[in-house]
């Protein structure tokens, strides 16, 4: 066995050039695999970091006939902690952020509030300090606990920093706590500390039918998340009975943790899967064809190996320890690659792909890679290694090197090509729907003009301004301000602002209708705004009149409605002067006017459609926190005034960077662009290799047929004859790929239409250029040995044995 | 009919020196001629044919094919000549081996232009006329040498050629295969078919009415 490999790889090294292009190829398609195994390992394979993680479920609430994932009310998630049995333990938070510091020593900082049974439900507990505790969750305990990131980050790793008070929002909180190295959550979430939650929301959390948190759960060992799911419904069902008002049709059920972590992501990574085992079924096509080329000027070799007594497994034994000594080295290159890969991959950075941080080449990976090697090596050289090994002794040694090993080995040549060029088809028709994607979501208007507009999110900490009346003042001194700055032509906020990540719905019902209690009202999404907010997102009022300063505290309570509100609720249209009442803690809920009707925008992504969304002026609805839009002259410049700007009015206040809001829909959509370019790269690999694989079976074919070229030559063929005759046996050959290919994509691009945006996955224009590109590079591909078999010369093709 | 005027042919050897396979041949040949081409090997022979068959153009000299200069032809011409005036035997048969002997017949005129009526026409009094209707459909590899060689002269005159050029065509048959083919060509130079011939044997050089000895490039008598 040792001397076959040191035979295959002395073999190997008397020829660099094949050598090194089998290594290439069979790099790039173990490499691609090894990346993307890299990101499947952390994100689908490896359990989440913490102990026993096949206990631990996400809780959702769903409400029938409305959604699936619903987050939940605290009085709900303390009867559900409380009841159930089949949970060890139970936990609810939500997002929170802030600004630690004051002044020029401030950063901005995320985290969660969260209850204290966290630590029991993750099993995991501070490293330096201690948790909080039951009590704390309830009282207004102002303590947090850092990650170890952000220890490390903002606290240089100081030890004695617990028991001591830092600035959160200008408010004192006491550090009780560090959390080991490695812990992290939410999963996949920027979050550096833990609080409790009622220091961050005292009121909602007394509050039934405030639905803001999300809840993560541990088994009672030995309980499945199906008996779980039985159970919650059962309390869900109780607490319907109870408390009919606030959860009407609402249900809870539990699915594992980690699918509920990588649950949107999985159909994108398994496309990319499928993608990559193409790119390297693609290589070791090539490669198989490199390699029956080869069992041609080896046919002697093997011939005297047989000659001399080696029996079939020794020769096939033989030719799979070359082959394995390519896939090694390729597996090596490859390896290198994956690392790159990786790097590139973050560079890419898509904002939906959880855990891609934990993604490195690590022991799995490794031995992934050596698998695949394994796998490769029979892919490509068990079937010519097998027609090698039967060699017909007495024809190869009287022939010499002539000859070629068969039309078997033709037609095995070929069938490989057509297989290629199939695999090719599939990925570019992948890769062009996404492209064709993208570009629809790119063009989608989203309903605004996001161009020359700079956002900043502006927090008023609670601790000087939980007063309505200093929020709404400092905004109203603050927007005059804004507005006069050189280079703005409007300001204006709004909260939540679209593409921010953020929104809010409430419930509501139009006053004048038969009410069908509270339980039962619709949702509309519901944002606060400044009365310039839509002259400055230019959002087109198609009716009435926009918020105007005559809308004040003191003045009727006024209300504009986008048009998919106006078509959902109003499909007579007539909903101007129409009162609507959205469901608050205040008796009784004011009836707001609707004064106004504009245009419809994208608020969550590109890639989801205008939904019904009121509107209330700031001056009704005063917030502590808010988006601050500018409408600029130019691009950019502007920080420095608008911090300016922020602080002569409030010298305290943090004031992060402002973003273009291209910027934000940039992000929404990085998921989109990180699939496409991942295919895109996948599938022009694969072209290229398919390329290859066509000009190395054309050149071997017109090797093959010098003499016959020669002969049709010297009987009168001209060149031109020479040169269609090649062309068309490959072209033949490359049509049948497409034709094969063309089938398969039909059928196995409908998986990936949950991924497509505005294109069908049966588009005729892509299906079209697909066939045009790959018979452009087959015709590439095939003219250059064809144009050789037109330059041969009759005379020297005649001799040529 | 032909006639070569101070030929040569030479391969460049390394430091700008040439090794000439050819040398100052000067040559006719007349219309009706039967003529051998005889010498060692390395003595230019094969190389003097394909020049004459107007494969090889790399030669410097004079060549008249009847009235035709083709020193001064342009390839697409010379080409032209060639399959309306020449047609070729080759040792190894040289038939195509995917392709059966009808179609191995019908190959040159279809370089030819020629409509596919008048293809099957020619073909099929070519297969009468060498009686081998009855192998028509067989691929070369179901024949015999001499079977081969017979579709190779076949195929030769089937555009019925002025000059038919055959590079020992006997080579790979045995004595009485041989002797067949050579009985063709005399029979095809009887009906006014132009024959050159490279051969060794004296036997084959003895149908012709002529021989030319080639000696290191030079003709020699």
């Amino acid at each position: 066995m040792i001397s076959d490999f040191k035979f295959a790889i002395r073999t190997l090294a008397k020829t660099p050039a094949f050598t090194a292009i089998a290594v290439v190829t069979l790099a790039l398609g173990i490499g691609a695999n090894s990346t993307i195994f890299s990101v499947i390992d952390a994100v689908l394979l490896r359990p989440l970091p913490f102990p026993k993680p096949h206990e631990i479920v996400a809780i959702w609430s769903k409400v029938t006939n409305e959604s699936e994932r619903e987050t939940e009310s605290y009085p709900d998630f303390a009867d559900l902690r409380d009841q159930s049995q089949t949970l060890d333990s139970l936990t609810a938070y939500t997002q929170a952020g802030g600004v630690l510091g004051s002044g020029s020593d401030s950063h901005e900082i995320s985290g969660v509030a969260i209850t204290s049974d966290v630590f029991r439900v993750l099993r995991v507990q501070p490293f330096l300090g201690r948790a909080f505790t039951r009590e704390e969750d309830n009282t207004d305990s102002r303590v947090v606990v850092f990650t170890y990131t952000a220890w490390q980050r903002y606290f240089n790793g100081d030890r004695n920093l617990i028991g001591r008070q830092v600035l959160m929002s200008l408010r004192p909180y006491t550090v009780i706590g560090v959390m080991p190295p490695g812990f992290q959550f939410p999963i996949g979430v920027r979050s550096e500390y833990l609080q409790p939650l009622a220091p961050l929301v005292p009121t909602e959390i007394k509050n039934r039918g405030s639905h803001f948190l999300r809840m993560v759960g541990r088994l009672k060992p030995g309980v499945t998340a199906r008996q779980a799911t039985a159970e919650l419904a059962a309390i869900s069902a109780r607490l319907e009975q109870q408390y009919r008002d606030t959860n009407l049709n609402r249900s809870n059920y539990a699915i594992a943790f980690h699918d509920d972590v990588v649950g949107d992501v999985r159909p994108a990574l398994l496309t990319i899967v499928a993608a990559v085992i193409a790119v390297l079924l693609i290589a070791c096509g090539n490669i198989a064809n490199l390699l029956l080329a080869r069992a041609t000027a080896r046919r002697r070799e093997i011939a005297i190996r047989a000659a001399l007594g080696a029996g079939r497994i020794q020769i096939v034994r033989q030719l799979l320890a070359e082959g394995f000594v390519l896939a090694l080295a390729g597996a090596g290159v490859g390896l290198l690659l994956a690392g790159w890969g990786i790097d590139l991959l973050r560079v890419l950075n898509p904002r939906d792909v959880p855990r891609l941080d934990e993604v490195r080449i690590n022991s799995a990976v490794v031995v992934f890679t050596l698998i695949t090697a394994g796998v490769s090596t029979l892919l490509f050289a068990l079937v010519p290694a097998l027609q090698l090994s039967r060699p017909n002794v007495s024809d190869a040694l009287q022939e010499g090197n002539r000859g070629g090993v068969g039309p078997e080995s033709q037609r095995l040549r070929r069938l490989l090509i057509v297989a290629q060029v199939a695999l090719s088809v599939l990925l570019l028709a992948g890769a062009g729907l996404l492209i064709k994607s993208f570009g629809n979501l790119r063009a989608t208007n989203p309903g605004f003009d996001p161009s020359r507009v700079l956002t900043v999110e502006l927090t008023l900490p609670r601790s000087k301004y939980s007063d309505p009346a200093k929020q709404l003042q400092f905004f109203d001194q603050l927007l005059p301000k804004l507005q006069t700055l050189p280079g703005v032509q409007s300001a204006g906020g709004a909260t939540p602002l679209a593409f921010s990540g953020n929104d809010r719905a409430s419930s509501f019902w139009i006053s004048g209708r038969p009410d069908p209690g509270q339980g039962n009202h619709p949702n509309a999404s519901h944002l606060t705004v400044t009365p310039d907010y839509f002259r400055t997102m230019r959002i087109p009022l198609l009716a009435g009149r926009a918020f105007n300063a005559h809308d004040t505290n003191n003045s009727a309570p006024v209300v504009i409605v986008n048009e998919e509100f106006v078509r959902k609720f109003f499909p007579n249209g007539n909903a101007l002067g129409q009162r609507v009442v959205i469901d608050r803690n205040v008796e009784p809920p004011p009836a707001l006017e609707i004064v106004g009707v504009v245009g419809g925008t994208r608020h969550e992504s590109l890639a989801t459609p205008p939904i019904p969304e009121f509107y209330i002026p700031t001056t009704q609805e005063p917030e502590r926190r808010m988006n601050i839009v500018l409408r600029s002259e130019k691009p950019g410049g502007l920080d420095a005034a608008v911090r300016r700007a922020v602080q002569e009015i409030d010298a305290d206040l943090y004031v992060p960077q402002l973003r273009p809001f291209g910027q934000l829909i940039g992000e929404t959509l990085a998921q989109p662009r990180f699939n496409m370019l991942l295919l895109g790269a996948f599938a022009a690999v694969a072209m290229l290799l398919a390329a290859i694989g066509i000009y190395g079976v054309i050149a071997y074919t017109v090797v093959q047929r010098t003499k016959e070229i020669g002969i049709r030559m010297a009987l009168g063929a001209q060149r031109t004859n020479m040169l269609t005759m090649i062309l068309r046996q490959s072209l033949g050959v490359v049509a049948i790929g497409l034709m094969v290919g063309i089938v398969a994509a039909l059928a196995l691009t409908r998986l990936m239409q949950s991924l497509l945006y505005g294109v069908s996955a049966h588009d005729v224009s892509i299906y079209a250029s697909v066939l045009l590109l790959l018979s452009f590079a087959a015709l590439l591909a095939s003219y250059f040995p064809a144009r050789r078999a037109m330059r041969l010369d009759p005379m020297v093709a005649l001799r040529y044995e | 009919m032909i006639k070569l005027r101070h030929v040569e042919r030479n391969y460049p050897l390394a430091k700008g020196k040439f090794f000439y396979v050819l040398r100052d041949i000067n040559l006719d040949i007349a219309e009706g001629e039967f003529v051998s081409i005889m010498g060692p090997s390395g003595a230019g022979k094969s190389s003097l044919l394909h020049i004459l068959g107007m494969h090889d153009h790399a030669w410097t000299g004079e060549y008249f094919f009847g009235e035709a200069a083709v020193h001064h032809l342009k390839a697409k011409e010379r080409s032209a000549l060639r399959n309306e005036q020449i047609g070729f035997v080759f040792q190894q048969y040289h038939l195509l081996d995917d392709l059966t002997v009808y179609e191995n017949l019908e190959i040159p005129l279809s370089y030819r232009q020629v409509s596919k009526t008048e293809r099957a026409a020619l073909v099929a009094d070519t297969l009468d006329r060498f009686s081998i209707v009855g192998k028509k459909d067989l691929y070369p590899r179901q024949l015999s040498g001499g079977q081969q060689q017979l579709v190779g002269v076949a195929r030769a005159i089937i555009s019925n050629p002025k000059v038919i050029l055959a590079d020992e065509p006997t080579g790979n048959l045995h004595s009485s295969q041989g002797e067949e083919i050579m009985e063709l060509f005399r029979k095809l130079n009887h009906e006014g078919t132009t024959i050159v011939q490279v051969t060794h044997s004296d036997k084959n050089a003895s149908y012709g009415n002529r021989v030319i000895q080639l000696r290191d490039g030079f003709v020699v008598s």
